[in-house]
């Protein structure tokens, strides 16, 4: 299953991310994303997949990947 | 190769003589014996780090040997670096001989001289480039360094492009800690480590006094720390952990780089903590919003709770929300610093919640 990485060092908590993927993401005090499940890297379900290729195509900063 | 008939050392020393030549596959299988772990704080085996990069051809990876060492209360590099630098270039011969390294670095602190270090490398013919860069705590994370040496700061690179794959002049990179570099020039003599371990002491009481010792693996933190024997140690420097059993062998402990700091009785820990979590919180490379806004909410809490006023839980939340959420591991060896703080002192921590420190 794809799993989701963020790219720290360009992540700028802008949420666009969490907003396209609230079943996957939450966000932070600070406004970061947050797993919603405790993982680093969480997965996305088959269902999610096009709305998480939508989010990574939509990350201003180009912060987020998909793993294959 | 009767070099490996000699007897091992059970100290890094100078060494005379010509240290081997060997092939890839041979270094990684004496590396592989000898369970060679980094000595520059992560602490992975050697030999593995070696695999990932065995696949490239002659002419395509650069070594760089770490010797910046950017924990304040270490110092057993730059003691390494002036008594036997000879091991230091030996093992980046020996490591860069086996690559067919295209560039052989050696990362130094801006500030230091190396006068015996400088002759040495002047009279080798195998070229080894000295880069000096400016000290920062996370300068001598493998990727962060790495971008120094390219030009860039010293801050870590993002997680998804390991340096072994693209590091230095976007080579396939092997990024070395100095005393690593040492203990496989002793390996590859020998074809076993020393046996030993390179530690730096300090007390709470006086952070400024770095004494450097070099002891075997079963020596004791007692035997170590000696009298009057702390009430707990600070084990792996600024990301490490509390120990309080002294009866510990060195063997049995997570080392990281070495670094033991003795908390003297008359000193209140969670100060003492708090102090280290302030420092890390401004030596933050500020790209990563969880590490940006976390270590400083960490560091204010516990002083928090120095005052009697913090909130344990929200500690423990803050540490939650910094662990693997950036480049580097420099907000999740804070966190570990502040878990093993509350859990080691936790009657203490109580007492101060109760407005009773007398320390």
């Amino acid at each position: 299953m794809s799993r989701l990485q963020v790219d720290w060092t360009r992540c700028d908590g802008h949420g666009s991310c969490a907003e396209l993927l609230p079943d996957v993401l939450t966000i932070d005090e600070w406004g970061y994303p947050l797993p919603l499940t405790p993982e680093a890297e969480p997965e996305v379900p088959p269902a999610a997949r096009t709305r998480a290729e939508r989010a990574v195509r939509a990350c201003p900063l180009a912060a987020l990947r998909l793993t294959s | 190769m009767t070099e490996l008939c000699l007897p091992t050392p059970t100290r890094l020393v100078p060494v005379d003589g010509p240290v081997p030549v060997l092939t890839a596959p041979r270094l990684h299988q004496l590396l592989e014996q000898s369970g060679l772990t980094g000595r520059g704080g992560g602490g992975f085996a050697t030999h593995r780090k070696l695999a990932a990069l065995l696949q490239h051809p002659e002419g395509h990876v650069v070594v760089v040997g770490n010797g910046m060492e950017g924990e304040p209360l270490s110092h057993k590099d730059a003691h390494l670096l002036a008594t036997a630098p000879g091991l230091v270039l030996d093992g980046l011969a020996v490591v860069a001989g086996a690559l067919g390294a295209r560039r052989t670095v050696l990362a130094l602190p801006a500030g230091r001289r190396t006068p015996v270090l400088d002759a040495l490398g002047a009279a080798r013919r195998a070229p080894v480039e000295v880069v000096r860069l400016p000290e920062r705590f996370v300068a001598g994370q493998e990727s962060a360094l790495v971008n120094a040496v390219n030009g860039g700061p010293a801050v870590p690179g993002p997680r998804h492009v390991p340096v072994r794959e693209r590091g230095v002049d976007r080579r396939p990179t092997l990024v070395l800690n100095v005393e690593t570099l040492a203990r496989i020039a002793v390996v590859v003599r020998h074809g076993a480590d020393t046996g030993s371990v390179l530690l730096t002491l300090s007390s709470s009481r006086d952070t400024d006094r770095l004494r450097v010792l070099e002891v075997d693996r079963a020596t004791s933190l007692r035997q170590v720390v000696g009298d009057p024997a702390p009430e707990a140690v600070l084990v792996g420097g600024f990301h490490g952990e509390w120990v309080r059993d002294l009866d510990a062998p060195l063997s049995s402990l997570r080392l990281g780089a070495g670094v033991l700091h003795a908390l003297d009785p008359r000193d209140c820990p969670l100060r003492v903590t708090a102090g280290i979590v302030g420092y890390l919180a401004d030596q933050s490379a500020g790209q990563c919003g969880p590490c940006v806004n976390g270590l400083p909410a960490m560091a204010a809490v516990l002083r928090g709770v120095v005052d009697g006023s913090g909130e344990v839980a929200r500690l423990e939340q803050l540490c939650g929300l910094v662990e693997r959420r950036g480049a580097c591991a420099h907000p999740d060896g804070t966190a570990r610093l502040v878990r093993s703080t509350l859990t080691t002192f936790e009657p203490h921590v109580r007492e101060h919640l109760a407005g009773r420190c007398g320390r």
